[in-house]
């Protein structure tokens, strides 16, 4: 199954390099800091620091974009040896917490200002993820992993450095609900990258 | 248009390289270690004092022949009788002709992995009911497996299964006798014999540290 989504990555890439001609494009490759909530928190209470997403915006006009995003984060918490009780039960051991979340998202972003110097954007993701949730306990693995919705909404800036260059600064919320045996999923994060755009 | 296609063979050589990250491996083999325990909830240990331990370790398996691995049995039963007297219990001989409330049984097995395996954990082991920590026990999707990075190894592991039986109230029925307390120690059995002992010794300490309604009433 991983092979397909990283087949699915690989092409859409492609295409995206490929098409790159008509219009005015812009090209986004950020990375970012996560901090989990809610249920999710419980599951992996530390921030993830390895969040990458690429994304390819077609301009509609100067205030709106829209187009598709590649995301990939990790998270990872060692609770190291605990000792943790159900009904009836309790086991003790070095437990980990980790999952992988590859999101494919289209992207809607609307510009508040007229292309400039620093340009605010407010962005909307809607799409789907596959998250492999995982815990190690002792010499243990169990896990689960599936397809989820995925709703990204994101505030923001791109400061230009120069015509066809911009750095972004965003943040955002992502909300995976619970699908499939995985819990539901939600984080905000705090992101920075490049923009480069095509005429 | 240099800099894109740079990114976008950076971006997806990454992709392909780590597709999925994994903690990395643990550092010693006692971090592998894990007890467990469960018990009947509608047993009563009220009026239950005294309890039988047999003077060897059950060898389930394969090795039940092979004499080495009961190299550790005085370390486990004594172990045994230090925690359940340190609970208030008293260890009977059933040689005296005296009747125990309890019987205790400690069994092993061990279990050999070599090359890529893909062990049947469910066999030995059972599903799990679920966690009570995070609301919702997890679904049947759940599946016990080790960690990727155990798939291509050569290594022993091996269980100890602690039971404590009530011979009294033997089900006449189904000829059961019931099982009223099981702790299981399950690790790697690599190491020294002095890292063995040490390791038996914690972690069937912890079996009853978890286990604190083994506590005889006054």
């Amino acid at each position: 199954m991983k092979s397909i989504f990283l087949s699915a990555v690989v092409a859409l890439l492609i295409a995206a390099s490929a098409s790159h001609t008509a219009a005015q494009w812009h090209t986004e490759l950020n990375y970012g800091s996560a901090f989990t909530t809610d249920r999710f928190h419980e599951f992996l209470p530390s921030a993830g620091f390895w969040n990458w997403q690429y994304q390819v915006r077609k301009e509609v006009n100067d205030r709106y974009e829209v187009g598709g995003s590649v995301a990939w984060s990790y998270f990872e918490h060692d609770f190291g040896r605990i000792t943790r009780t159900g009904e009836a039960i309790a086991v003790t051991a070095n437990t980990v917490h980790y999952t992988n979340i590859l999101a494919f998202q289209f992207v809607n972003q609307l510009n508040l200002t007229d292309p400039g110097e620093a340009v605010p954007f407010l962005r909307l993701g809607i799409g789907a993820a596959h998250q492999s949730q995982q815990e190690n306990v002792g010499l243990f693995s169990l896990g689960n992993s599936g397809w989820q919705f995925m709703l990204n909404p994101e505030a923001g800036v791109r400061i230009a450095l120069r015509d066809d260059l911009g750095l972004v600064l965003a943040g955002g919320y992502s909300f995976l609900p619970e699908s499939g045996g995985l819990l539901p999923t939600s984080f905000w994060s705090l992101k920075a990258g490049l923009s480069w755009s095509k005429f | 248009m240099l800099l894109s296609r740079i990114v976008y063979v950076i971006f997806a050589s990454a992709l392909l390289a780590f597709s999925g990250c994994s903690p990395s491996e643990n550092e010693f083999v006692d971090d592998f270690d894990l007890v467990f325990t469960s018990y009947d909830t509608n047993y009563s240990y009220s009026g239950k004092r005294t309890f039988f331990l047999p003077d060897s370790v059950v060898i389930i398996g394969p090795a039940e022949d092979n004499a080495e691995v009961h190299r550790f049995d005085a370390v486990i039963l004594d172990a045994l009788t230090r925690n359940m007297i340190g609970l208030g219990w008293e260890k009977l001989d059933p040689e005296d002709g005296v009747t125990a409330d309890l019987v205790m049984l400690p069994m092993v097995t061990t279990t050999d992995f070599s090359s890529c395996v893909m062990p049947c954990w469910e066999c030995g082991w059972g599903y799990w009911g679920g966690w009570g920590a995070w609301g919702d026990p997890w679904g049947p999707g759940w599946g016990w497996g080790y960690p990727p990075v155990m798939g291509c190894s050569s290594f022993s592991t091996g269980s100890l299964y602690v039971t404590l039986s009530d011979p009294n109230n033997v089900n006449e029925i189904s000829e059961e006798i019931p099982v009223v307390w099981t702790g299981i120690l399950n690790g790697f059995l690599l190491g020294s014999d002095a890292g063995m002992v040490n390791r038996l010794e914690s972690n069937l300490s912890q079996m009853f540290a978890q286990s604190p309604y083994l506590k005889t009433q006054p």
